[in-house]
């Protein structure tokens, strides 16, 4: 629980830093604390996401998926 | 009134196809079929609340147009004399569009959305603007502004959203199919939710030109409506190429409704391993297997798959909207917070928090991950399925985070959970529904194809609908 609290206040105030906005409700606050569970999804996939060094587009990607690229 | 008179139910029981077929046949009117609708609306929106605003007069005038052009003798367009309304996020000119919010409530804008325009050009008019999610902005198709949307199975459940009023519309029988968008689900959830059927195209193949924005990433635009067949006329005029939106794909559009054939002897139907089932609803699981056995019943070869990099698409794929929306939204938070319903300014708020360098990487991986889906997923199937929720349809009750109940918040982003992938990877895929829970409210079923796949995305849709009637119930109200 302190951990959520703490990510709570984390949040908020980087919000209030970054884009100058308060915390519109209690609401918010709560939803502030669930970053703590998407961070530790992001923790997971470290070493295992390749950040792609060439140029890459996702539009490009669609394109060469269509049946007749393949 | 408390029942539809007779003249009116027999042109509302009649899908988009038939509508269109039956003018150009001469046996009915487009001024017909827009009393009809009107008259629908006006005995059921009291129940489902799906309206936001109507133009009676306006449409029942251009009704009478294209009834006079019908009588000239000239060509008419697939969607003659067919009334339609839509979510309202569809700009045109000198209309409302409320984004079913209070910052937009007189927003009046002075273009038309380019998917209107071809709709309009294809001889449909438009009845007026449906209730949504507030700026599209959430699965359940609460709406603390305009109302809830009811769903018409059951007013006490959710219709799903974001496209909550297409969605009950559609399902009560008041139109024949209404544009939705879809960012995480929001046609795909209120086609499953509401028993229609729904599909959003490959990223980029429908005009965005005119569209309220939620995410420039994964934003759709696409039908919900009765059946495969009607979402394959409406996509064939919607599809293609638009100057407008330079991100819209150049990619000639196919014959979708030509394509459905009934055929899908030998296509390959991948049932994933991983991700979309987890603990999933006993009655969904069944009402799955069930379709399944349709599908394999008419040739399809279902082939287990295990689909790859789950963990990174849920990951990823729940930050870019979210950064995007913040982005799109900032001047309003700092400047009306109040004017935001509970659950959505906190949903925006959160979005600010989101580290740049952690959306730049959702958004370079993209490319990657879809190409490497693609290989391994496509490689050994032609399209792959899964249920639309994991749980059978929720209550407004259960899922109203506006009310901070325990556990309201879980179950509001659980709604969305198995919609959400095909957002990321920019995949064609539908929703039909395929059986009833034992709150008797429907169960869908996804379809998803490789890239630019929709016509054989429509395909299987439509083979599965020629031996199940799920679509063809009507809920009670519209019974």
């Amino acid at each position: 629980m302190s951990e959520i609290v703490a990510t709570q206040g984390l949040v908020t105030q980087t919000i209030k830093f970054w884009s100058g906005i308060d915390v519109p409700n209690p609401a918010a606050r709560e939803m502030a604390g669930h970053f703590l569970a998407a961070r530790n999804d992001f923790a997971t996939l470290r070493g295992k996401a390749r950040f792609e060094e060439e140029p890459a587009s996702f539009l490009a990607a669609l394109q060469s998926c269509k049946e007749c690229a393949q | 009134m408390t029942k539809l008179e007779t003249r009116f139910e027999s042109l509302t029981s009649l899908s988009v196809v038939e509508q269109a077929d039956a003018v150009a046949r001469g046996d009915t009117t487009a001024v017909a079929l827009t009393e009809a609708a009107l008259a629908a609306f006006e005995l059921q929106n009291p129940s489902i609340n799906a309206v936001i605003w109507l133009q009676q007069d306006a449409a029942l005038e251009a009704a009478t147009a294209l009834d006079a052009m019908q009588r000239t003798g000239r060509p008419l367009g697939p969607l003659h004399g067919v009334p339609l309304a839509h979510k309202d996020m569809y700009y045109q000119a000198g209309k409302p569009c409320t984004c079913g919010s209070d910052i937009r409530k007189n927003f009046v804008p002075d273009y038309t959305a380019t998917v209107i325009e071809r709709l309009h050009a294809a001889g449909s008019l438009t009845l007026g603007g449906l209730n949504m999610a507030e700026f599209a902005q959430n699965p359940t198709g609460h709406n603390a502004h305009f109302g809830d949307c009811c769903n018409p199975w059951d007013l006490a459940y959710c219709t799903g959203g974001s496209s909550s009023g297409s969605g009950a519309a559609v399902a009560a029988r008041c139109v024949g199919a209404s544009l939705g968008s879809d960012t995480g689900g929001s046609i795909r959830l209120p086609a499953a939710l509401c028993g229609v059927t729904g599909i959003k195209g490959t990223q980029t193949r429908v005009s965005r030109y005119g569209v309220m924005p939620l995410s420039f990433s994964a934003d759709n635009v696409g039908p919900l409506a009765r059946s495969a067949r009607d979402c394959a006329r409406i996509m064939s005029v919607i599809a293609g190429y638009d100057a407008n939106d330079p991100t819209s794909a150049t990619d000639p559009v196919p014959d979708y409704e030509g394509a459905l054939t009934g055929d899908i002897r030998g296509l390959r139907v991948g049932v994933p391993t991983n991700y979309f089932f987890d603990d999933i609803d006993d009655e969904v699981n069944a009402a799955f297997v069930q379709a399944m056995t349709v599908l394999a019943d008419r040739g399809a070869v279902l082939v287990p798959v295990t689909l790859p990099h789950m963990a990174d698409i849920s990951a990823y794929g729940g930050i870019i909207s979210r950064c995007e929306g913040a982005a799109i939204h900032g001047q309003w938070m700092r400047d009306a917070p109040q004017s935001y319903s509970v659950h959505l300014s906190a949903r925006l708020y959160g979005g600010n928090a989101i580290p740049a360098v952690m959306y730049l990487e959702a958004l370079n991986r993209r490319g990657g991950i879809l190409r490497s889906f693609a290989h391994d997923v496509f490689g050994a199937c032609d399209v792959f399925v899964a249920p639309a929720l994991r749980t059978k349809v929720p209550t407004r009750h259960e899922t109203d985070i506006d009310s901070g109940r325990d556990g309201t918040i879980e179950a509001f982003m659980n709604v969305s959970i198995n919609t959400r992938p095909a957002n990321y990877l920019g995949l064609p895929s539908a929703s039909v529904p395929c059986g009833f829970d034992s709150n008797g409210l429907p169960i869908g079923l996804l379809i998803h194809g490789r890239p630019f796949a929709e016509g054989r995305v429509l395909k299987v849709a439509d083979a599965y609908q020629r031996d199940t009637d799920w679509h063809l119930r009507r809920p009670p109200i519209a019974a």
